[in-house]
C-alpha cells in the first residue's frame, strides 16, 4: 500500500483545500467518492498507468485495423512457402531446411559428409523494413506474429477482465450472504472457500482446464464447446472466487456490526435491502480495488494456464500460448517469447499501479489485500 | 510465559523446522544408487578390442516398461533388444538389410508348412539365461501365454495361433497351438489360417522366451533374466536404467549374429528436457543424446560438431486421415482436393526441415517402395475439385493432439481447407487420449492428425492394420479413415498369405500402394528423419542404425 | 488449546479428503477420463477388446464412482497406488520428487523473506523518498511478471546453451551427490521463483509498518524518547511482521505442496509440481490423487501452524 509524503493528514488538508477553493456561503457536503475522486486526480503515475492500460486495450482491439492494413495478413493464415522483400531483398518467410549439401546448396538424400544438417527457421523482425510486414517476425507456421500478439492479447483481455468481472460478482454474493445471514449459511460458505485454499490455484486450474478441454462443458442444460474462450474465463473466476470472497467476508462481518445497521434492522429493511442499500456501498471501493488488482492478477493467470495447454487452446493465439511457442526458438528468434512477455508485463504493471493509485484514493488506511 | 522465553520457542521452531526440511532435501534421493563399475566377466567370447568401460546415453521419457511382454515402444525396445532375444531376429547392420530375418534363440529360420499354417523351430542347445538357468523350448510357449495373462499391448499379433484367444478370454489352460519338447527343443505353432508376417511377429520383443516361472506382472524393476549380451541390472522409472554385461553370453553361440558389445556398461539416464540432454552431451556427463536436437540449437551444435551428429530415416509416415464415412470425406472429390491442395513443401518446413515430403503409404527404405506422384501441388486443381464436389462452404473440424511440433501442422491444414473453401476449424484434445477418441465411431472424426512408426519391416503391418476395410472396429480402430474398398480388402488378404517377401509379392504391395492413394482416404506428407548426436570421444566410423531398432548401443565404439 | 488444536487437525483431515475427491470427481466426469477411455488408455494402440475388458475388470473401473474413489484413497494409505500410464507407485514418485521441490521452495523462501523483509524496511523507513519511489517500481515489476516467461528468459541469458553460460541449464542434482552442482543448478530457479514474492512481500511489510508507524503506542514510545532504530525493531517490526509471517507460512506451504509447477516445469527440476503437472497433462488419476492429497497436507497443516504462531505471539488474537 503506497502512501505519498503528507500521509496522515491528507483527509482533512484535501477537504480544507476544496473547502477553501468553494464560496463561503455554500456548504456541500463532499461524499466519500468525490474526495476519492480529488485524491486520484493528482496522482500522476496512476493516471499514466491508467492510459498505459487503455492504450493497450485499444490496441488489442484495433487488432483487425493492424491486420488488414498494415501486416495484410490474418492471425491463423500460414505462409510457409511464401517471400517477402526486406529492403527490397527477397526472404523465405520460412527458410528450407534438411540435409543441405555444403557446395551445391542442394539436399542431400542420404547422411553423407560435405551434408550439413540445416533447420527451418522463420524470419526474424523486418522492423517495418518489409512494408508492415511481419514486423515483428514470423513463427514456424508461417504467422505473423505482431497480428497474433494484438489478437493474443484481445484474448488474453477479454478472459482476463471477463474472468474478472463474473469472480468479483459471485464473490460479493457469497460475502454479503455469508456475512449477513451467518450460522449454517456461512458455515458452508467458509468451508467452501477453506477447501479451495487448500489447493494450489495452478493446480486446480490445470486440473480443471486440461479436464474442460477435451470435451467443454455440457452440464446444467448448458453447452460450451471445447475451443471456446468461455471454458478459460469461467475456470479461472471458478478457481478466484475464494481470494477474492473471504476478505470481503471479513469486511462485512465487521459492517455487520455496525450501528447504522442495527438502525436499518429496527426501521424494518428486510435481508435484501440491507444487503444491497446499506452493506454493499460499504464494500464498495474494496470490489473496486479488488477488481483492478484481480484483472492483473488473472491476466497472468492466464497466460500460465495456456502456457501448460490448460486454458486458452490453440490456435486461438493469446499471450499465454504465444509465449509456449515461442520457447522453442528461444535462441534463434528470441523476439517471438520476448513480444508477449513484455506486453503482459507492461499491461499487468499499468493494472498494479493505478490499483495502487486507487486504493491510495479510496482508501489510504486500507488494509485491502488479496492474500495467496 | 516472558518475552525472552517467547523467543526462544519461536527460535528452536523455526530451526526445527527448517532443519527437519532440509533433512527431507538431502536424503530423498536414495533411489539414485551410484552403481559401482562392475568388472566385465572373463567370458570366451571374441572380444573385439573395441570395449570401452561406460557407455552413458541420455535417453527421453518414452521408456515405457523394461518388460519384454509390455513395452511398446521404441525406447523399450531399444534397450531390450540386447537383452531379450526372441527365437529369430534382425541383422546388427546398416541399411535395408537390417531388415533380414537370422536365427538368434532358433538354430535356423522357421520350416513353414506347404499351407502356410505350421511353423517349427528348434531351440539351440545348451541356451542359458543370464542366471544360469538352462533355456527350455517350453518357456517360449509360457512366454507367449505370459503375455495374454498380462494383457501385454502385444497379444493382438498372437491372435492368428490356434487357441490363443480363448486362452485370453479365460486365461485358463494352455494355448494349444503351440506344442514343444524339451528334450528335442523343438517348437510347433499352429496358425488358423497363413500370415504373411508371422516370422516378424516371432521377432518382436512379445516373443522373447523368458523363463517358465517369470511372475505374470510387470517386471520392469525387477528385470527378468536375459539371453542377449547384456543383463538388465537396475531401472528406476524416469530415472535410470543400468545394463551390465551378461557373464553367460556367447558370440559363438549365436553364429555372430548378435554382437559381443563394445560396452562393458551402459548407463542410461532419463532426461525430460531437450535442450538439457544435448548439454550434458556438450559437457560429457553423456555420450550420446537420443532425443532430437532442437531446432533452436542445430546450427550452433552443427557450427561446433557438425562430425557428431548422424541424420537417420526411421519407417513411419505423418499423415493426415480422412474420414470416408463422413461428409464432406465420403465425397473422393473432396479427398483428392485436399491432397492436391497440400504443399508438403511447407509442412517439411513446418517440422524444422528435417524430413522428406511423400505422398505414398510405405516409406522410401523399404523394397516394396515405389514412388508415385498422383497429386502435384496444385491449389488451383483443388479449389475446382470442391466446387464440382457440391461441398464447398461446409464445416470441417480438424482433430489434433497437443504434443510437439503435430499441432503445428494441423495448424497448416486448417489455413489450407479455408482456402480452398471449407469452413475449418481445429480441435486440439490431449495427448493422453487422443488416439482412442479418433479412434472411436462416435467420434465421427472428420479429419485428423495421424502418425505410424512402424512395428516391424513389412507392408501389413501398415495395410493390414490400418487400411483394410474388414479390421475396422467401433472403439480402438486404427483405421481411423474407415477405409473399405472390397477389391483393396482382397489385395491384401490375399498377400497376407505370403510366407515371404518375393519380388513378385514386392511389385504387387507397390501397387496396392498406388491403389489405396487413387482412393485418396489420407494425405500423407511426410516421413521424418531423426539425429543421434555423439560426444567427440566417440568413434562414429562403429555406428550402426537398424531399421526397426535404430541405433545399436552395443555396436558402438570409443576413440 | 488442545481442543482448538483437536478441532483443526479433524478439520484438516476433512479438507484433505473433500479436495481429493473433488479432483476425482472433475476427471471421472470427463469423457475420456472415466472408466472405459482410461481402460483403453492403459490397453495401449494394438489392444485387442478383450484386453480392455480385462483391464477394466484389474483396475475396477467397472464399479460405479464412489467405489473407485474409496479403493484409490484405500491405496494411497497402503501405498498400493500405481500410476495408468508408468505403472510405478505414486508414493515413491512423490517421494523422489520431494528433494528438488523441499530445495526450491527452502532456497527460494529464505531469499525471498530476507529481501522482502529488507526491502519492505528500507522503502518504508524512506517513505516519499527515491530510494522508496525506485524499489516500489521494480518491486511493481516484479510482481508483474510470469515467473514462466522470467524462467525461459533466464534460462535464455544466463545458463549455459543461451547467450551467457554462467548458470547450468536445468535439471536438479541432489545434495548428497554433488553439493556445488545442487547449488548451482538451483540459484536461477531461486531467483526467478523469489523475484515474484520479493516484491509482493515488500509491499504488504511497507503497509504495514506505515501504519503501525502511526499507532499511538508507537507515538508514546518516541515521546518516551526511545531512538528510532529501537522502536522500529523492538516494537513496530514485530507488529508488523505478524501478518507477513502468516502470508509466508501459507506461501510456503503453496510451494513445497507443488504450487511451483511454473518454475518447475521450465527448469525441469523433476519436482513433485512438474509430475503434477505431468499427470494432469496425462489423465493420469492416481498421481493428480496422490499431488493433490499431499499438497493439500502441506497447506492444511502450515495453516494450522501459523494460526498457532499468530495466536502465541499475539495474545489478544485467541483461537474460536
Amino acid at each position: 500500500m503506497a502512501q505519498h509524503g503528507s500521509e496522515t493528514e491528507f483527509t482533512l488538508d484535501t477537504a480544507t483545500e476544496l473547502a477553501v477553493e468553494e464560496p463561503a456561503n455554500t456548504i456541500r457536503g463532499r461524499s466519500p467518492w468525490s474526495l476519492a475522486w480529488h485524491r486520484l486526480r493528482h496522482n500522476y503515475v496512476a493516471f499514466a498507468a491508467l492510459g498505459l492500460f487503455i492504450a493497450i486495450v485499444a490496441a488489442c482491439a484495433l487488432a483487425s485495423v493492424y491486420a488488414t492494413h498494415v501486416a495484410g495478413t490474418g492471425p491463423n493464415a500460414n505462409h510457409v512457402l511464401e517471400t517477402v522483400k526486406v529492403n527490397g531483398k527477397p526472404q523465405s518467410v520460412v527458410s528450407a531446411g534438411g540435409l543441405i549439401n555444403k557446395h551445391t546448396g542442394k539436399l542431400c538424400s542420404t547422411d553423407v559428409s560435405g551434408c550439413e544438417l540445416v533447420s527451418s527457421i522463420p524470419i526474424g523482425p523486418t522492423w517495418f523494413n518489409a512494408g508492415g510486414k511481419f514486423v515483428l517476425g514470423a513463427d514456424s507456421n508461417g504467422r505473423d506474429i505482431a497480428v497474433r500478439l494484438l489478437y493474443g492479447g484481445r484474448n488474453s483481455l477479454i478472459v482476463g477482465i471477463g474472468s474478472s468481472a463474473i469472480c468479483v460478482v459471485v464473490a460479493v454474493l457469497l460475502a454479503l450472504i455469508a456475512g449477513y445471514f451467518g450460522g449454517w449459511i456461512d458455515f458452508i460458505i467458509t468451508r467452501f472457500f477453506d477447501l479451495f485454499y487448500a489447493f494450489p490455484v495452478i493446480l486446480l486450474g490445470i486440473a480443471l482446464g486440461s479436464a474442460l478441454a477435451i470435451s467443454g462443458f455440457h452440464h446444467f442444460g448448458i453447452t460450451i464447446e471445447s475451443g471456446s474462450l468461455w471454458i478459460p474465463t469461467l475456470v479461472i473466476s471458478y478457481v478466484e472466487v475464494p481470494y477474492v470472497g473471504r476478505p470481503l467476508r471479513g469486511q462485512v462481518l465487521s459492517l455487520r456490526e455496525k450501528e447504522f445497521i442495527e438502525a436499518a434492522v429496527a426501521q424494518g429493511a428486510g435481508p435484501f435491502r440491507i444487503m444491497f442499500s446499506e452493506l454493499l456501498p460499504n464494500v464498495a471501493s474494496s470490489v473496486l480495488i479488488f477488481f483492478t488488482l484481480i484483472i492483473a492478477n488473472n491476466i497472468v493467470l492466464e497466460a500460465a494456464l495456456s502456457f501448460l495447454g490448460a486454458g486458452v487452446q490453440p490456435p486461438t493465439p493469446s499471450w499465454g500460448t504465444l509465449i509456449s511457442d515461442g520457447q522453442d526458438l528461444i535462441v534463434t528468434r528470441p523476439w517471438l517469447a520476448l513480444a508477449p512477455g513484455i506486453a503482459i508485463v507492461l499491461t499487468v504493471l499499468s493494472l498494479n499501479v493505478f490499483g495502487d493509485g486507487l486504493r491510495d484514493a479510496l482508501d489510504p488506511r486500507a488494509k485491502v489485500k488479496i492474500e495467496h | 510465559m516472558n518475552r525472552t522465553n517467547r523467543w526462544k520457542w519461536l527460535l528452536t521452531a523455526t530451526a526445527l523446522a527448517v532443519g527437519v526440511t532440509l533433512i527431507a532435501a538431502a536424503c530423498g534421493s536414495s533411489s539414485k544408487k551410484n552403481a559401482t563399475a562392475s568388472t566385465a566377466a572373463t567370458t570366451t567370447a571374441a572380444a573385439t578390442g573395441k570395449t570401452f568401460p561406460n557407455f552413458r546415453i541420455a535417453y527421453d521419457t518414452g521408456t515405457d516398461y523394461l518388460d519384454p511382454g509390455l513395452s511398446y515402444t521404441v525406447e523399450g525396445w531399444g534397450v531390450m533388444w540386447n537383452v531379450y532375444l526372441p527365437l529369430i531376429g534382425y541383422k546388427h547392420v546398416n541399411g535395408p538389410d537390417g531388415a533380414t530375418i537370422v536365427p538368434y534363440l532358433a538354430e535356423s529360420l522357421p520350416t513353414i508348412s506347404s499351407d502356410g499354417k505350421t511353423y517349427t523351430l528348434t531351440l539351440r542347445k545348451g541356451l542359458k539365461y543370464s542366471n544360469g538357468t538352462p533355456v527350455k523350448a517350453s518357456d517360449f510357449k509360457a512366454t507367449i501365454e505370459r503375455d495374454f495373462l498380462i494383457d501385454s499391448p502385444g497379444v493382438g499379433f498372437f491372435g492368428n495361433i490356434v487357441g490363443a484367444n480363448q486362452f485370453g478370454k479365460t486365461k485358463k489352460g494352455s494355448i494349444t497351438g503351440i506344442t514343444t519338447d524339451d528334450a528335442t527343443g523343438k517348437i510347433t505353432i499352429q496358425l488358423t489360417a497363413p500370415q504373411g508376417d508371422f516370422e516378424n511377429i516371432l521377432a518382436t520383443e512379445f516373443a522373447a522366451p523368458l523363463p517358465a516361472n517369470t511372475p505374470a506382472k510387470d517386471q520392469s524393476t525387477t528385470p527378468a533374466p536375459s539371453t542377449g549380451p547384456y543383463v538388465i541390472k537396475s531401472y528406476s522409472p524416469n530415472k535410470q536404467a543400468i545394463l551390465v554385461r551378461n557373464p553367460d553370453f556367447k558370440v559363438a553361440d549365436f553364429g555372430g549374429n548378435v554382437p559381443y558389445g563394445n560396452p562393458d556398461k551402459i548407463t542410461i539416464d532419463i532426461i525430460g528436457d531437450d535442450t538439457v540432454a544435448l548439454q550434458r552431451v556438450i559437457n560429457g556427463q553423456d555420450d550420446y543424446d537420443f532425443h532430437q536436437i532442437p531446432p533452436d540449437r542445430l546450427a550452433s551444435t552443427q557450427a561446433k560438431y557438425g562430425a557428431d551428429i548422424k541424420v537417420y530415416t526411421p519407417a513411419n509416415l505423418y499423415y493426415f486421415f480422412m474420414n470416408t464415412r463422413v461428409a464432406p470425406f465420403n465425397n473422393l472429390k473432396v479427398r483428392q482436393a485436399v491432397n492436391y491442395a497440400v504443399d508438403r513443401q511447407a509442412l517439411v518446413r513446418i517440422y524444422g526441415g528435417l524430413a522428406t515430403p511423400t505422398e505414398n503409404v510405405l516409406p522410401p527404405t523399404y523394397p516394396q517402395y515405389k514412388k508415385h506422384t498422383l497429386y502435384p501441388y496444385s491449389l488451383a486443381k483443388a479449389k475446382a475439385l470442391v466446387t464440382a464436389s457440391g461441398d464447398k462452404g461446409m464445416s470441417v473440424t480438424v482433430w489434433n493432439h497437443q504434443r510437439g511440433l503435430d499441432p503445428k501442422a494441423g495448424d497448416y491444414l486448417t489455413s489450407v481447407l479455408n482456402s480452398i473453401g471449407f469452413k475449418a476449424k481445429e480441435k486440439i484434445i490431449n495427448a493422453a487420449v487422443y488416439w482412442t477418441t479418433v479412434g472411436n465411431q462416435a467420434t465421427k472424426a472428420q479429419i485428423g492428425f495421424a502418425d505410424w512408426f512402424q512395428d516391424y519391416p513389412h507392408p501389413l503391418d501398415w495395410f493390414d492394420v490400418l487400411l483394410n476395410g474388414e479390421r475396422i472396429t467401433a472403439t480402438h480402430n486404427n483405421n481411423y479413415a474407415d477405409f473399405d474398398d472390397k477389391a483393396i480388402n482382397a489385395k491384401i488378404d490375399a498377400l497376407k498369405k505370403q510366407p515371404t517377401l518375393t519380388e513378385a509379392v514386392n511389385a504387387q504391395w507397390a501397387t496396392v500402394d498406388k491403389s489405396v492413394m487413387e482412393q485418396a482416404p489420407w494425405v500423407p506428407f511426410l516421413n521424418r528423419q531423426f539425429t543421434d548426436f555423439f560426444n567427440s570421444d566417440m568413434d562414429l566410423s562403429c555406428y550402426i542404425n537398424n531399421v526397426l531398432y535404430q541405433f545399436d548401443f552395443a555396436t558402438i565404439c570409443h576413440k | 488449546m488442545v481442543a482448538f488444536l483437536v478441532r483443526r487437525l479433524f478439520g484438516a483431515v476433512l479438507v484433505c479428503v473433500a479436495v481429493t475427491f473433488i479432483v476425482f470427481l472433475i476427471f471421472i466426469v470427463v469423457p475420456g477420463g472415466g472408466a472405459n477411455g482410461t481402460a483403453e488408455r492403459i490397453a495401449g494402440k494394438n489392444a485387442t477388446p478383450q484386453n480392455v475388458i480385462n483391464i477394466e475388470k484389474q483396475w475396477g473401473f467397472d464399479k460405479p464412482f464412489y467405489v473407485q474413489y474409496w479403493r484409490l484413497v484405500d491405496k494411497m494409505f497402503t501405498n498400493k497406488l500405481v500410476s495408468y500410464t508408468s505403472q510405478q507407485k505414486v508414493l515413491t514418485q512423490i517421494w523422489e520428487g520431494m528433494p528438488a521441490t523441499f530445495s526450491l521452495s527452502i532456497g527460494a523462501g529464505i531469499i525471498f523473506l530476507f529481501f522482502g523483509i529488507l526491502v519492505g524496511v528500507i522503502s518504508a523507513v524512506t517513505a516519499g523518498r527515491l530510494s522508496d519511489r525506485v524499489i516500489t517500481v521494480l518491486a511493481l515489476i516484479g510482481i508483474s511478471m510470469p515467473v514462466f516467461w522470467l524462467g525461459i528468459i533466464a534460462r535464455y541469458y544466463l545458463a549455459e546453451g543461451g547467450l551467457t553460460t554462467f548458470f547450468p541449464d536445468g535439471e536438479y542434482v541432489s545434495l548428497s551427490s554433488n553439493p556445488t552442482a545442487w547449488f548451482s543448478h538451483l540459484v536461477l530457479p531461486w531467483l526467478v521463483l523469489a523475484v515474484l514474492f520479493i516484491g509482493f512481500y515488500g509491499r504488504v511489510l511497507r503497509g504495514n509498518i506505515l501504519d503501525t508507524i502511526n499507532e499511538d503506542y508507537v507515538r508514546t514510545a518516541r515521546a518516551k524518547g526511545l531512538s528510532p532504530r529501537r522502536i522500529l525493531i523492538k516494537h513496530v517490526l514485530r507488529t508488523s511482521l505478524i501478518p507477513v509471517v502468516t502470508l509466508f507460512g501459507l506461501d510456503f506451504a503453496q510451494v513445497v505442496g507443488g504450487g511451483a509447477i511454473l518454475t518447475e516445469t521450465v527448469f525441469d527440476l523433476h519436482g513433485v509440481g512438474e509430475y503434477a503437472a505431468q499427470s494432469i497433462n496425462n489423465f493420469d488419476l492416481p498421481p493428480i490423487i496422490g499431488v493433490t492429497m499431499y499438497g493439500a497436507f502441506f497447506i492444511v497443516i502450515f495453516s494450522v501452524i501459523v494460526d498457532l504462531f499468530y495466536a502465541y505471539l499475539d495474545p489478544r488474537i485467541r483461537p474460536t
